[in-house]
């Protein structure tokens, strides 16, 4: 039997072409923009924190905001979600300091868990 | 003897710390090495380095013991932990009641650790479990390098004739803190968490090689229907291992062996024998793998879950109407699960706990005690309080997780792999099940998938919800003009088929599983462990086109191993019909051979498991006959098999005879330990008369027949039916005594007939009779016919033919007898008889003959004793009537007298011609290369379907590496068992002392061959390897 499957159906790429009428030059995926339109907030709020001031126009927030985009969708991939790849980064960089040795976790132990024989 | 009192003594390096002394002495590296305490220097042991606490106390004034290496999980921190609180009543279950009351009091330099409660869990754990294992009764051994508590000198004092001062603190500041499984409860086959319950299912192993592809379609859609059953729920398949119970099978050995060979002096007697084979098994590390299968739901309504909340701050879990009302709605399970397919049944509450120390103690060895089903009392909640010896680390640069046993020091480095993008599959034609086909490496590895089933509904709003999308960018495309790349429309396409199927189909074909696949692969070393995944990663990206992610967050996929943890992480989902789930088939197996026989070697395919044959197991239980067949080439490692099988059965008590014409078994009579029962007849130089053909045949008695009419009747035509097979053999005999051109004329088969006739075709009767009768015919040819028999008596061969048998021949004491002729050599079948030489024509009836002597040999004392018959040279009966009756007769005989029969022959045409191939119980097939046609006959007997590919199977047999110049040290076969099963084998008896240099057949003619050649040159007696 021949199986396979299903996931090259999700793996579609759907892409923003353009307002109707108009086809940008670039085709970004729809899940890029969302992206973008979170993290310029971000930085602008970043912004305010160290200057207290907001900018009319946040030209380097929104140019921060497309360059951290396309890094981050360099390294996503069907299987790899952008939040998963926002976490990786998140928590490498927290340990990535300590990366070279073995660092302990806490055990994990079945200690309260009740054993019965049969269900009643 | 079992390995479990060997184990203790000898296998583990375990060691058992003294004494110790308070802080700081002497420091000095050798101190550690030795345990003070022993009482004499015999009885030193010797301390683990990763064991070692970084100060020794000195020796206790409590009366010093001779520690006995403890395998077991040697009891833990002494009474004194608990002394001085209410210690809580002794080897209770579960620990969690023991749990709160145990808290000893803050020893000085104690270094903030959660001592305590592991201390105290793990005495309780402990204590009766132990008292199964050996340990001396009055004081417990102390563990090494565990987190105990340091009793504060005044309970040291207090201390009676129990109690070693608990060990201080590790130097080192490893801070073990621990976490609780998100699994609070396991009642039955349930396991609680906090918001699901989850029914356990154990899922029997199927047999997968060999099998012809419809009946593998057949179960593939079986196990897909089940799933497809189960729509809603989410599943969480897990397959780990278990040790074989090497001890269990040794103990059955020896109940099924009343009257083993006694013991020879200076040789290996017959409990070292079990030991032998049991340590081999250990050391093979041979795992059984188990599959489990967790149907979760979701749980309780808010009264439950709160009350369930409530009872578990008592330690008391879940109420008991909420497991009422579980019981009966889990039944459904039972009837989808044990359909024909996946046949599973419920899991009990110690193979779920096993499960859950195993799933965290992650590709760990596991704790041996526990292998061997039935041994000692190990009470619930005992294996889970082991987890708590399991420390965790988390690797540098996060690519796989370290685990160490604090108990056994033993360390384990673990990745986990994710399946990520996977090919089209054609199971069953071209791939092997694609969660099965890791099991060909040899290190064992754990598989942890969960999976969502979709019904039909569910999977296709998934799907609608996609196509549209899809469609919606199709028309975006279009709307601006633009070519749509094509791979849309294929996927548009493919969309609208798939949901086709699910909303006209069958229901197995609309349900998916989403879900998440890992394998868990573990190596001693980091370096070891990336070695073997970088190893399977290839595997799978050659082999299936399935390709493995090695992810981060590793300790978070280690987990997702645990029953009742969460999943992971979010990628790597993978979406399939569950036809293609079913075609994982992790429990695919490939055991062959019943479990009470001797060992004989492993499995050579995927997975290895030992395999173990008893050669009278088809008759006293499956009631089939026992007859077993070998065919193979030369050189294809028969004889070696046949010596091997001999000697185990001869070892067991079996009265074993065996014909060898051209191979050394003779040697195995040389043997110390065969020595004294055992004899060599050379049929090349016996006394006149050893081979005459009537006495060959048995005369049946008439006891052997029930004492009734119809057991009149029987008897009366089994005493037709040999005076018959008695003319046929003379009648066959003859023609091959005289020169072939002679055999051919009709008058000499008329002359014979009449002779035969004449004469009583009874035991007494000779040949000389039949040369008197013809000798005293009226025509000429029968004179003629009957100078010709006396011209060849003239040979001293062919003066076995004549003459009575010698007294003695024919009864059978000895335990194992070796029928030779040595110095003959046999014809080849292919050239014509005229052109044989006449020392080679005389070989032929002396071969037929030699045969019958055996068996013959088999008729007389207790029919209901074992005995088994080897048979060598066996397609030299092809063409010959008689033959064929003989392996008629053999076959239907060997059920009633209890004997297993083994004929080898290099060519099956002739049994498989016969019906013969319904009475063949056991099969065995060595390397056939050369002959296309032998090769499609064997496999005929072997019931495997032809030209499908296992041809190929037949010829890479034994299949010798071409670069290196060293002598192969194994041989191969494919065994079909009574049980129908077939599977590639490798015969492996090294465990027996002596045995393979005895059985070593091949010519010596590289001094310097590894392993199996002795040091010292042997004398090679026997003629060369000839036709074997």
């Amino acid at each position: 039997m021949r199986l396979r499957t299903d996931d090259d159906i999700y793996r579609a790429r759907l892409v923003y072409l353009g307002p109707p009428g108009y086809t940008l030059p670039v085709q970004l995926p729809y899940a890029q923009y969302g992206l973008f339109i979170v993290l310029v907030p971000l930085y602008m709020g970043l912004h305010f924190l160290l200057t207290q001031t907001v900018d009319a126009f946040p030209a380097w927030e929104i140019a921060l905001a497309m360059v951290t985009t396309s890094y981050i969708f360099r390294h996503v991939d069907p299987d790899r979600p952008a939040r998963l790849v926002i976490r990786t980064a998140l928590t490498d960089w927290r340990r990535s300091r300590e990366a070279d040795r073995e660092l302990p976790e806490p055990r994990i132990v079945a200690r309260r868990i009740v054993v019965r024989g049969s269900i009643t | 003897m079992t390995t479990d009192e060997l184990k203790d003594a000898v296998l583990s390096g375990e060691v058992v710390e003294g004494q110790q002394q308070p802080s700081g002495e002497v420091e000095s590296p050798f101190l550690n090495l030795f345990d003070p305490d022993a009482p004499t220097p015999s009885a030193v042991s010797v301390l683990r380095r990763s064991d070692m606490p970084a100060r020794r106390p000195p020796v206790q004034p409590s009366p010093p013991v001779s520690p006995p290496p403890v395998s077991a999980p040697p009891v833990s921190a002494p009474p004194a932990v608990t002394r001085p609180v209410s210690s809580p009543p002794a080897a209770t279950m579960p620990p969690a009641s023991s749990m709160p009351a145990v808290v000893p009091p803050a020893p000085p330099g104690h270094r903030g650790r959660h001592i305590a409660p592991p201390g105290g869990g793990r005495r309780d754990a402990h204590e009766p479990a132990t008292t199964q294992t050996r340990r001396t009764p009055a004081r417990p051994a102390q563990p090494p390098a565990l987190p105990p508590a340091p009793a504060p000198p005044s309970s040291r004092k207090k201390r009676s004739a129990s109690g070693p001062p608990p060990k201080p603190p590790k130097s080192d500041k490893v801070r073990s803190s621990a976490i609780e499984l998100a699994l609070t409860e396991i009642a039955g086959h349930l396991t609680f968490t906090a918001h699901a319950v989850t029914a356990w299912y154990w899922v029997p192993e199927v047999r997968w090689a060999f099998r012809p592809d419809p009946e593998r379609e057949a179960l593939i859609d079986a196990i897909a229907e089940q799933y497809a059953g189960l729509a809603g729920f989410r599943l969480h398949i897990r397959r780990t291992t278990r040790p074989f119970p090497a001890a269990e099978w040794a103990r059955q050995v020896d109940r099924l062996t009343p009257r083993p060979l006694p013991t020879v002096h200076n040789a290996a007697s017959w409990s070292d024998h079990l030991v032998a084979a049991q340590r081999h098994l250990v050391g093979s590390n041979h795992a059984e793998g188990r599959t489990y299968l967790g149907v979760t739901f979701a749980r309780r309504s808010l009264g439950d879950s709160f009350s369930g909340r409530l009872l578990r701050a008592f330690g008391k879990g879940s109420t008991l109407s909420e497991r009422s009302k579980l019981e009966r709605s889990v039944e459904q399970f039972d009837e989808v699960l044990g359909a024909f397919g996946m046949r599973g049944r419920r899991a009990t509450a110690e193979e779920l706990e096993w499960l859950l120390y195993r799933s965290v103690a992650l590709c760990m060895d596991p704790p041996t005690h526990i292998g061997a089903v039935g041994h000692g009392a190990w009470e619930h909640g005992d294996l889970l309080a082991l987890t708590e010896q399991i420390e965790r680390y988390r690797a540098p640069y996060g690519s796989s997780v370290k685990l160490v046993n604090r108990l056994t020091g033993e360390e384990k480095h673990v990745a986990v792999l994710t399946v990520g993008r996977m090919e089209p599959l054609d199971i069953p034609e071209r791939h092997e099940p694609w969660l099965h086909f890791h099991e060909r490496l040899s290190y064992p590895m754990e598989l942890s998938s969960r999976i969502d089933i979709l019904g039909q509904s569910d999977s296709f709003r998934n799907l609608e919800q996609r196509l549209r999308m899809i469609r919606s960018q199709q028309l975006d495309y279009l709307e601006h003009g633009m070519d749509a790349p094509p791979e849309l429309e294929r996927l548009a396409k493919r969309a609208l088929v798939i949901g086709d199927e699910m909303t006209t189909g069958l229901p197995v074909d609309s349900a998916r599983a989403h879900g998440w696949h890992r394998i868990a692969i573990a190596g001693s070393t980091r370096d070891e462990c990336l070695e073997r995944v970088r190893r399977v990663v290839q595997l799978y990206s050659r082999e299936m086109r399935i390709a493995l992610q090695h992810p981060k967050q590793q300790e978070q996929l280690v987990r997702e191993f645990i029953p009742g943890e969460p999943i992971a992480n979010s990628g790597y989902l993978r979406r399939m019909p569950v036809k293609l789930l079913a075609a994982a088939l992790p429990q695919a197996a490939s055991t062959v051979g019943d479990n009470r026989g001797d060992l004989i070697g492993r499995t050579a395919g995927t997975s290895r498991r030992p395999v173990f044959l008893d050669l009278h197991f088809p008759m006293e239980v499956r009631e089939r006959s026992g007859l077993g067949v070998f065919v193979a080439e030369p050189g294809g490692g028969k004889s070696t098999l046949l010596g091997a099988l001999g000697y185990l059965a001869a070892r067991r008590g079996v009265r074993v005879t065996v014909v060898d014409p051209s191979g050394p078994l003779a040697r195995l009579t040389a043997m110390p330990e065969l020595r004294p029962f055992s004899r060599v007849i050379n049929l090349t130089g016996s006394e006149q008369g050893t081979l005459a053909p009537y006495a060959l045949i048995p005369t049946p008695s008439r006891e052997e027949f029930p004492d009734t009419p119809e057991g009149s009747r029987e008897f009366d035509i089994a005493v037709s039916n040999s005076r018959a097979e008695r003319r046929m053999l003379v009648q066959d005999i003859a023609s091959m005594l005289v020169p072939p051109q002679v055999a051919r004329e009709a008058t000499t088969a008329t002359l014979l007939r009449h002779a035969v006739r004449t004469i009583p075709a009874e035991e007494s009767s000779t040949m000389d009779d039949v040369v008197e009768c013809l000798r005293g015919l009226p025509d000429a040819e029968g004179r003629e016919l009957a100078n010709l028999l006396l011209d060849t008596a003239e040979m001293p061969l062919a003066l076995l033919f004549f003459g009575a048998p010698p007294a003695g021949l024919l009864g059978s004491d000895a335990a194992l007898t070796v029928i030779t002729m040595a110095g003959l050599r046999l014809p080849d079948l292919k050239i014509e008889r005229e052109y044989w030489s006449a020392e080679e024509a005389l070989a032929l009836p002396m071969l037929h003959t030699a045969h019958r002597l055996a068996v013959r040999r088999c008729y007389s004392g207790d029919m209901h004793q074992r005995k088994l018959v080897g048979l060598d040279e066996a397609h030299f009966m092809e063409g010959w009537r008689s033959g064929r009756s003989f392996l008629v007769r053999l076959a239907r005989d060997s059920r009633k007298w209890n004997l297993a029969a083994l004929v080898a022959s290099q060519n099956p045409k002739d049994i498989l011609g016969l019906d013969v191939q319904n009475l063949v119980s056991t099969v065995f097939v060595g390397r056939i290369a050369e002959d296309a046609e032998v090769a499609s006959e064997a496999l005929r007997l072997l019931r495997v379907p032809t030209e499908v590919g296992y041809e190929a199977v037949l010829a890479g047999l034994s299949a010798a590496d071409g670069g290196s110049s060293a002598r192969l040290g194994y041989r191969e076969f494919v065994v079909r068992d009574v049980d129908g099963r077939v599977q590639k084998i490798r015969v492996d008896v090294s465990y027996v002392e002596g045995l393979l240099d005895a059985l070593d057949t091949t010519p010596l003619g590289d001094p310097a061959a590894p392993a199996k050649v002795s040091a010292t040159p042997k004398l090679v007696d026997g003629p060369p390897n000839r036709g074997r």
